[in-house]
């Protein structure tokens, strides 16, 4: 089978080297994709399934897209319709599908470690597309591609993530990503939504917007996921948008030019102000284009290794 | 990857050899552009720096420059998942219309034919050429495919064991030269 | 306008110092200080308004930090026009108002609602505290970020117990995000049955109890939530000594706690539940007797950094029923320092520690100033009658309630003027 198995699970062990040539191959990537032919026959040897055990519709496709630009065949695996509905355990599950023998399979679950535990178990190469509050890899490299293309580097950045950092994993996937390349992190949010030890991420923690704005290079608006919403994390939309939304007046205390980003979807008015998603600053329709060119260039550099001996 | 030691390396052609191979070249390739309608792609990278080559010398004869453009293979290749080596993704740029054009495709050395095939097909994936022309510089001989060049520079008889290697200064380098080395196994 | 109050015993609190002398305002705030003897007023500016203290006490004025007016909601009880007249009367230029009312203070219109009321009814400053749940569900925040912008000092469930401890943590987390500081009553209503303390006493009356181990468990949570969040918490009417004992280590440890006990209970002791007389029918229970003197000692020593009123009046007809069905509660504003007066006659407490638990202590608690008689403080003042013997009757009290198990006690000792930034908010007749 396969000579040597790489995995895309999480930025955590991942050198200044790895995230470089992933950033560098996206650049490639994404020339392809805005060519009159969207397509190279690179992996058409490949086989990805799409295990998408939580529900994820722009995640999904935008993999679906890459997966297809390479020449790769695609497999899609919904939770309702499948048979972990009918209480097959994850392994088993897995185990089925390697009977069909995919090559890659992009794996995004409620539970963290999901992935971890399908790369100990099963012989593809994994990419996490998501695992519970844990990580989303691909997520922070397109926001790094991103930031990287339009401020011309990553190192010495100073990037401001706002929003429910304690359930998110792009949080924490960005910040591991971030600091790796040299870049200086600043998160903030309501106190409900900051896990008491995440200084020692070696980020500086607000529990206002302001200061962690003040001076940013890029401000990263986090999803509220609306079903937290007056419970017992935080009272209303109304309350959340006017001490911790993005509207023009709190962006004024960014670096002229200063980037707005999100990784969608967005809750116009909650998180953010219609004007400001759709403001000369803002760069999150682009995020979305990055996508595909990252996924392209992770399942170039997964797919690439994984060869047939006749 | 364990680096390789070389075995043995020595020069084939010379600085002299070299601009003569070009001039080789030069003269159907100035009548092909001057035609019009024609555009030089070079394939990264020992291609892209014999066609910056070809192309100061149509500069120098006056002859108008026609549109250039770059090729990275890598995506192409038949090869990628064999080998010890990792292929790294280099530019591609074609920053015009090819679809209706006459393609001058150049490469430095022509050896088994795989990397053109691979040259070919992501022409094709950027439009519909007119028509394709290969000029190499150098044609080391042990083909797998059947592709020839339409114009060689030189011809170098070479066994499979060795390495072909054309050095120009384009590349920074001292002099204009073509070594073959051979590394252990 | 300046205005200067003469023949008075001056006692500041804070430092304990007790002089005869003067004190000078202009626009509310203390322009001079000075010593003078009972009869003389030292040297007067022209223009001066002099007002005379008769040879009485003249200390800070009082700060209560936990009072319900009932309103909105429970106007026949009481309103914020006749609360504030009942505080002005009992020495009080400030009251916390409890949020618990109907409907409760979990927003910003209703925060306004109160302070308008409070500002119209003019006699004292009503602060208002925010519910940390919205409509008091105890598990959905409220909007505490508004509220904190419309003008709330505190956060409170008033005498709510939050059964979800992980939603407390998060309401002392979010109050923390825009400092406002969160005053818990301590009670785990899953130990109790009833309202009266679970001893000796109990035993014989067969009431139904509230053990005080209903409340050290309540105290000990908010405790380690305290040390968790670092929200600043006040653990609000005390009654045992197993409390205080939690308290004081809590606060040995650097924990950001601080403590209040109601006035009732530095006097009154179980034994108060024995004639099955619902006017002794409050909450916190009146424990034991060894309770109610520990809790005397932990004010003097300073565990215990607040005094309450806790009044809470009720409708006549709503007391006059059997012990177990009649309303918790008795009014207190007006008869703080009478009751105070009598601890410090039984040398029970000391004149320095019962004013200052009354005027210092909530004051640093919100943060406000006053509570020293000094140039440049607000004159927030209360003059003290220590000498006057007096019935309290039927038609003394300016509440609208008559829920007090001291109707037609005799006191001796009550407030003479209360001067709320200069302005005279109630003077004593006859």
């Amino acid at each position: 089978m396969a000579t040597h198995i790489n995995h895309l699970l999480d930025l955590e062990g991942l050198s200044k080297e790895e995230i470089t040539s992933y950033l560098d191959l996206g650049e490639h990537f994404k020339g392809v994709s805005q060519r009159r032919i969207k397509k190279v026959p690179t992996l058409r040897h490949i086989t990805v399934v799409l295990f998408f055990i939580e529900n994820s519709t722009r995640t999904k496709i935008s993999f679906e897209i890459a997966a297809k630009r390479m020449s790769a065949d695609t497999l899609s695996f919904a939770a309702s319709s499948s048979s972990l509905a009918k209480g097959e355990t994850l392994l088993d599950t897995a185990k089925t599908l390697m009977a069909m023998r995919p090559d890659i399979i992009v794996i995004r679950h409620f539970a963290a470690g999901a992935p971890h535990f399908l790369a100990r178990n099963v012989p593809a190469a994994i990419i996490n597309a998501g695992d519970g509050g844990h990580a989303h890899p691909t997520q922070a490299l397109l926001d790094m591609f991103t930031m990287r293309e339009h401020l011309g580097k990553i190192e010495g950045l100073e990037v401001a993530i706002i929003g429910d950092i304690g359930h998110s994993r792009v949080a924490r996937s960005n910040i591991h990503g971030l600091r790796t390349m040299g870049a200086n992190v600043r998160v903030a949010g309501p106190r409900t939504f900051l896990p008491p030890h995440f200084n020692t991420l070696g980020v500086q923690v607000y529990d206002r917007i302001e200061p962690a704005i003040e001076g940013a290079d890029v401000v990263m608006m986090l999803r509220i996921q609306k079903e937290r919403m007056g419970k017992d994390l935080f009272p209303s939309d109304r309350e959340y948008a006017r001490f911790f939304g993005l509207d023009a007046q709190k962006l004024k205390l960014a670096k002229p030019g200063a980037l707005v980003m999100h990784p969608g979807p967005l809750n116009r008015g909650v998180e953010i102000t219609p004007d400001i998603a759709d403001c000369n600053n803002s760069v999150i329709l682009e995020q979305v284009e990055n996508g595909v060119a990252i996924r392209m260039a992770v399942l170039y550099q997964l797919g690439k290794h994984l060869v047939e001996e006749a | 990857m364990t680096p390789t030691r070389v075995l043995a390396e020595r020069q084939v052609a010379g600085a002299q050899e070299v601009r003569n191979a070009i001039e080789l070249l030069l003269e159907p390739i100035s009548s092909q552009v001057s035609e019009g309608n024609t555009c030089i792609v070079g394939i990264q990278t020992g291609g892209v720096h014999v066609a910056n080559r070809l192309l100061s010398r149509l500069h120098q004869r006056g002859i108008p420059r026609p549109p250039v453009g770059i090729l990275d293979i890598t995506l192409y290749r038949d090869d990628i998942f064999i080998g010890r080596q990792q292929p790294i993704v280099r530019q591609t740029d074609i920053p015009f219309e090819l679809s209706g054009k006459n393609v001058i495709l150049v490469d430095d050395v022509l050896f088994t034919g795989r990397t053109i095939r691979a040259a070919l097909d992501a022409l094709v994936d950027f439009g519909r050429p007119a028509s394709i022309r290969l000029a190499v510089l150098v044609d080391r001989g042990l083909r797998e495919y059947p592709i020839q060049a339409d114009w060689v520079g030189m011809k170098i008889p070479t066994v499979i064991q060795e390495t072909v290697r054309v050095e120009l200064v384009e590349m920074g380098l001292s002099d204009d030269r073509v070594v073959v080395y051979t590394r252990e196994a | 306008m300046r205005q200067r109050i003469v023949d008075c015993e001056i006692l500041d609190p804070a430092s304990g110092k007790r002089f005869w002398g003067y004190v000078e305002w202009e626009d509310g705030v203390i322009c001079e200080v000075g010593q003078a003897g009972l009869g003389e007023a030292g040297e007067v500016s022209a223009g001066v308004e002099l007002i005379s203290a008769h040879g009485n006490l003249l200390a800070p004025s009082f700060v209560d930090l936990y009072a319900d007016f009932c309103e909105p909601g429970f106007e026949y009880r009481e309103n914020i026009a006749s609360g504030s007249a009942a505080a002005a009367a009992g020495g009080y230029t400030h009251v916390l108002l409890r949020p618990d009312t109907d409907p409760c203070v979990d927003g910003e219109d209703t925060v306004r609602f109160v302070l308008e009321a409070g500002a119209k009814a003019g006699l004292v400053n009503v602060l208002p505290a925010g519910c940390l749940s919205r409509k008091l569900d105890g598990e959905s925040l409220a909007e505490i970020g508004e509220m904190a912008d419309a003008g709330v000092v505190a956060l409170s469930e008033g005498d709510r117990y939050l059964k979800k401890g992980g939603f407390l943590r998060r309401c002392m987390e979010y109050g923390d995000n825009f400092h406002l500081p969160v005053i818990l009553t301590n009670e785990d209503p899953t130990l109790v049955e009833g309202v009266v303390h679970e001893g000796v006493v109990s035993a014989i009356s067969g009431l139904k109890t509230s053990p005080s181990v209903a409340e050290e468990v309540a105290v000990a949570r908010h405790i380690a939530l305290a040390e968790l969040t670092r929200a600043k918490t006040h653990l609000a009417k005390i009654s045992s000594a197993a409390s205080v004992r939690l308290i004081k280590d809590a606060k040995a440890r650097g924990v950001p706690v601080t403590a209040s006990v109601a006035i009732h209970n530095l006097i009154l002791n179980d034994t108060s539940t024995l004639g099955y007389d619902p006017m002794f029918k409050i909450w916190p229970p009146a424990r034991s007797e060894e309770d109610r003197k520990l809790l005397l000692e932990a004010v003097i020593d300073g565990t215990i950094d607040s005094i309450v009123s806790d009044h809470s009046p009720k409708a006549t007809e709503d007391k006059e029923l059997e012990f177990d069905l009649a309303a918790t509660g008795a009014l207190s504003i007006e008869l703080v320092f009478p009751l105070l007066n009598k601890l410090v006659l039984a040398e029970e407490l000391d004149l320095v520690s019962a004013i200052r638990a009354v005027t210092v202590g909530p004051r640093r608690f919100l943060g406000i100033a006053g509570g020293e008689i000094a140039k440049g403080q607000p004159a927030d003042l209360v003059v003290l009658d220590r000498n006057t013997d007096w019935e309290l009757d039927y038609f003394e009290l300016r509440s609208r309630g008559r829920n007090t198990p001291f109707l037609g006690q005799r006191f001796v000792g009550r407030t003479y003027l209360t001067i709320n930034r200069g302005r005279v908010t109630f003077r004593r007749d006859g």
